[in-house]
């Protein structure tokens, strides 16, 4: 084929342009580590990287909520440790105060150390965190949650909005546990209904071993047990105003059962002596302390005050269990979160791992090959060039 | 008798010499663009008859030809114009390719989700709520300058388009003469063709053709017609009619071609295809507006959404939530011809389905048409409206006549005039604006949902009130009064404007109480249901989130840049391969022309020999004569 000078001169130069844009973009891509510098290099991958990009900037938000929540949760747990604490030293007191051999100035002093742990438990629920917020008022951060009034009550003045935190895409963690749902909703009694005594009782005659038998048979009903003479008693349902036994025999300590539940009256009830079997209601902490601590304020003088003390105490450890047992709930709950925010750290750090090395392959440059293409371009680059000079010393023009 | 050699050494030494001058006009246009070489065909003169047979009478030149074929050289136009139109597209797209790979919006909505998340670790923090203000202005910001970017580079293509046509219109006066001069040369020169000016007329061409896609028509007296776009004759024989640019009558920012037909003025620019203005036009079409209105499409979703959700929450003084963001509604732009008005709105419960279209409106009588100019796609609304459609609610106000038109553009406005409305951080409504409680006197362990809201515009959204179980708790009561209710574990409870849900098997008696949250300024309920936002499909009727929205603008410019570039390059090797056949043809080789230098010189030289030889002859005769 005819070639026409220009020819010569024009395709040899495209070819020297063409390998220096080539030989520029490969030492660009050496030097920034990307291949991918602007989304038209690929598309596809651009697109791809955006979005991994957008994930691992969200997963990092949500590892730092996670760490939130982490220490937040921690602090929880270490005045619910507190809590338990006080509750043993409580649960101590009451054994100690029950006993026969003290008087009643030695249970005096047994109610004050009472008094002095409620305002302990006073100070727990009232922590405040790192930010100054008190951590068990739910969403009213700035409300002190519980206060005591003149005659020793308290109160709570938080709500019952818990923050979460969103530790992923999905899933939210509660930060921490409302005041009321921590320390004012104890189940009373059993934790299904709860036996007390008629104010007015002059036997003898202490309830014990309230135990549930048949969950399904139990009706959540106010119930009374009343003795119409030393030795028979009726059942009557106050709430349906009706009889649910009469004229039954007493028999000390033996098991009295109806209503799907069972109660053990032992002692020497009296004609006229009623005890009440009512549904568990929700009890604060702070007024089974109270209880206590009046109980052992009061003391007893004679059999039948004695036999009320016996009950009221009963009562008391009764409710020390009731709040252990929250106090457990509460520690467990917790520790889930906490192994849940654990977990999910380690989701998110194997998924930030994941998203690195996809991006990397996506985005970044193999070095080897790059090099590679730019050594086999910067050959072809010289041998172009030698071969432009080599061809354009050969002309007719030379030898004329 | 020497005086036929004189005469045939004569015809050798001018035919020798016109060989000589035409290879020089070779070499001396080596490098003129367009150049033909040209070649001198000889032949030899008439012979003379001299009784015993004819006698040669020496040589004439028959023609100065020129080494073209048309073929080849069309052939060359069509593909410099493809390329032309290529290369100005990757140049363009590259622009926008870049911008939008910086992923400016992306990262904004990314740190300004990232800030609420913090923000809801510490819902009552100032500084927490400041950073959110912070990068809610900062997002404000991003998207103007994406979209100021993008705006000025449209307006860059209405100069551009000018500009082109400006030199379109010189090219073609420039060619409508060239044409008045081949047809006066071939004229006179009794038919020889006038070599360098078809030359000059087909670079001109090439020319020409760079700038737009051409096609031309050769006729009977040498001259050309050239034709763009569908047909348009810019070039009619010796006469040339110009192009214009002038503003969309609809939406005057935008530029139009325009030709004269009869005594009108006809936009064309639909129909204009190859060279730069080919690529301005298809660049604006396919790439530029509909990634403006991509962006556009992005700040009003977003937008409406953060405003709707933070109109459902409570700031940190117990006001409820206003808009977050305020935004420009759609753009209605109409011909001052219109009779009627029509107005547009987002529709706010439907803005996953806004689209990244512009619509064209007309009244053809009873009914309206509106059609989507990204896809052609035309409906009909009948009646007298508003039409909730593609994401936004078309209202008719003042009724209009038959004709008239509307062009909507929903999204393009949005961007640059958005604004930040939460600039107070004591105003970012993180909380929920109630709360529920259950009584502490309950016999039962059922719980109460956290309120969720479903219309913040009710009256009674903030007023106390309770759910009360009867005996038997298989239902309940509102505030106790009333008639009951029957309930379910789990169940929607909608009062109020709110919902929430009981949980588990209340008793008799039991109360759970929803009121105003005012003072809740620890609670992050809204904001959670902000952040939400971030990962929510939302765009594209629910399948897109508002990054992934913004990864699939980025997908299709790098898609479209990486296209540009691929046919760019495909259409530069085409454009070698269509050159290198012409050259092969038409190119001047200078190995070719110092071999024809010798090879004339030598015809010269031996010419002259004649000459001498004749001559010598011719003095011999007259030395003898002379005695």
């Amino acid at each position: 084929m005819r070639v026409s000078t220009n020819q010569l001169y024009s395709q040899s130069l495209n070819r020297i342009v063409d390998l220096q844009s080539r030989t520029r973009d490969s030492t660009n891509q050496i030097s920034g580590g990307k291949r991918i510098t602007r989304p038209g290099d690929d598309p596809v991958a651009a697109a791809e990287v955006m979005t991994i990009n957008n994930r691992t900037a969200a997963a990092a938000q949500y590892d730092r909520n996670g760490v939130q929540a982490e220490s937040r949760l921690t602090q929880v747990d270490d005045v619910f440790g507190n809590v338990t604490t006080m509750l043993q030293r409580v649960h101590d007191l009451v054994l100690q105060g029950r006993s026969e051999a003290l008087g009643n100035s030695d249970r005096d002093a047994i109610a004050k150390e009472v008094r002095e742990q409620m305002q302990v438990l006073l100070d727990l629920g009232n922590t405040r965190n790192p930010s100054g917020e008190y951590i068990f008022a739910g969403a009213l951060v700035s409300t002190r949650p519980f206060t005591s009034d003149s005659v020793g009550n308290v109160s709570y003045n938080g709500d019952q909005t818990v923050r979460e935190l969103q530790i992923s895409e999905t899933r939210t963690i509660a930060q921490s546990f409302t005041g009321h749902d921590a320390l004012f909703s104890v189940r009373n009694g059993n934790g299904t209904f709860v036996t007390g005594r008629v104010p007015g009782n002059t036997g003898t005659g202490q309830v014990s071993d309230n135990t549930v038998i048949d969950g399904t048979g139990y009706v959540a009903h106010d119930f009374r047990v009343n003795f119409t003479s030393a030795t028979t008693y009726d059942i009557i349902d106050d709430t349906l105003g009706s009889n649910v036994a009469t004229a039954q025999t007493y028999v000390d300590g033996a098991a009295i059962s109806f209503n799907g539940s069972e109660i053990t009256i032992f002692g020497a009830p009296k004609s006229g002596d009623q005890f009440t079997v009512k549904p568990s209601q929700n009890q604060s902490m702070f007024q089974t302390l109270g209880n206590i601590a009046t109980t052992l304020e009061t003391g007893y003088a004679n059999a039948a005050e004695q036999a009320n003390f016996g009950f009221d105490i009963d009562r008391a450890l009764e409710a020390m269990d009731r709040s252990l047992e929250k106090v457990g709930e509460l520690r467990s709950t917790t520790g889930a979160r906490l192994n849940s925010v654990s977990a999910q750290h380690d989701v998110n750090d194997q998924l930030n791992l994941n998203l690195e090395s996809l991006r990397s392959k996506l985005e970044d440059v193999d070095l080897a090959e790059a090099i590679t293409q730019l050594t086999q371009d910067s050959t072809a680059l010289e041998a172009a060039q030698k071969a432009f000079v080599k061809v354009q010393a050969l002309t007719l023009f030379e030898y004329l | 008798m020497s005086g036929d050699t004189f005469n045939i050494g004569l015809s050798a030494l001018l035919a020798s010499q016109r060989g000589l001058s035409t290879t020089g006009h070779n070499i001396a246009n080596v490098n003129t663009d367009g150049y033909s070489r040209q070649r001198v065909a000889f032949e030899s003169r008439q012979p003379q008859f001299v009784g015993i047979g004819y006698a040669g009478k020496g040589v004439d030149i028959a023609s100065i030809t020129r080494m073209a074929n048309d073929f080849l050289v069309e052939q060359l136009r069509v593909s410099t114009s493809n390329q032309s139109q290529a290369d100005k597209i990757v140049e363009l797209v590259d622009q926008v390719d870049t911008q939008i790979g910086d992923a400016l919006i992306s990262t904004g909505i990314q740190s300004f989700f990232g800030s609420i998340g913090d923000a809801n670790n510490d819902p009552k923090l100032m500084a927490t709520r400041q950073v959110v203000v912070e990068d809610g202005r900062a997002i404000v910001s991003r998207f103007g300058e994406q979209e100021e970017q993008l705006n000025t580079l449209s307006r860059s293509i209405n100069r551009q388009m000018a500009g082109v046509v400006e030199k379109i219109n010189a090219l073609t006066s420039s060619l409508a003469r060239i044409n008045n001069d081949i047809a006066q040369g071939a004229g006179t020169a009794s038919g020889s063709p006038p070599n360098d000016l078809f030359d000059k007329r087909d670079q001109m061409l090439t020319d020409l053709s760079e700038l737009v896609g051409v096609q031309t028509q050769s006729r009977a007296d040498g001259m050309v017609n050239v034709l763009i776009g569908d047909g348009q004759l810019v070039v009619t024989g010796g006469t040339a009619e110009a192009l214009r640019t002038a503003a969309n009558t609809l939406d005057p920012s935008r530029s139009e071609i325009a030709f004269k037909v009869g005594n009108a003025q006809t936009q064309i620019t639909s129909s204009i295809s190859g060279g730069e203005l080919g690529a301005l036009v298809a660049f604006r079409d396919e790439t530029l507006e509909p990634a403006r209105n991509s962006i556009g499409r992005l700040a009003a979703t977003f937008a409406v959404s953060m405003n709707t959700q933070h109109r459902k929450g409570m700031d940190l003084r117990g006001a409820m939530g206003g808009d977050m963001f305020s935004i420009p509604p759609p753009v209605v732009k109409s011909p001052a011809s219109n009779t009627g008005v029509v107005t547009v709105a987002f529709d706010t419960s439907n803005i996953g389905a806004l689209t990244t279209s512009d619509y064209r409106l007309s009244f053809d009588g009873p009914d309206f048409t509106l059609k989507r100019q990204s896809d052609g796609v035309s409906q009909t609304l009948s009646g007298a409206g508003p039409f909730s459609i593609d994401g936004m609610v078309i209202t008719v106000g003042t009724a209009p006549a038959v004709g008239d038109t509307f062009l909507i553009q929903p999204t393009k406005a949005v961007p640059r005039a958005m604004t930040l409305l939460s600039t107070d951080p004591a105003t970012l409504a993180l909380a929920s604006p109630v709360r529920t409680a259950r009584a502490t006197s309950n016999l039962s362990d059922a719980t109460i949902s956290r309120a969720e809201i479903l219309d913040e515009t009710d009256p009674a959204l903030l007023t106390a009130t309770t759910v009360v179980f009867d005996d038997p708790p298989s239902t309940y009561k509102v505030n106790g009064v009333g008639a009951s209710i029957a309930f379910t574990s789990g169940g929607n409870i909608d009062l109020n404007g709110w919902r929430i849900q009981i949980s588990g098997t209340p008793l008799a008696g039991d109360n759970f109480s929803v009121k105003s949250n005012a003072g809740g300024t620890g609670d992050n309920g809204n904001g959670l249901a902000l952040s939400k936002l971030q990962s929510e499909p939302i765009l594209e009727d629910g399948t897109a989130s508002f990054e992934e929205a913004y990864s699939v603008l980025t997908g299709q410019v790098g898609a479209a840049a990486s296209q540009a570039r691929v046919s760019s390059e495909a259409l530069g090797s085409l454009t070698e391969n269509a050159a290198a056949a012409r050259d092969a043809l038409s190119g001047v080789n200078l190995e070719e022309e110092a071999a024809n230098l010798l090879r004339y010189q030598q015809a010269f030289q031996a010419a002259a020999q004649v000459i001498k030889t004749a001559d010598q002859a011719f003095q011999a005769i007259i030395d003898a004569t002379r005695g």
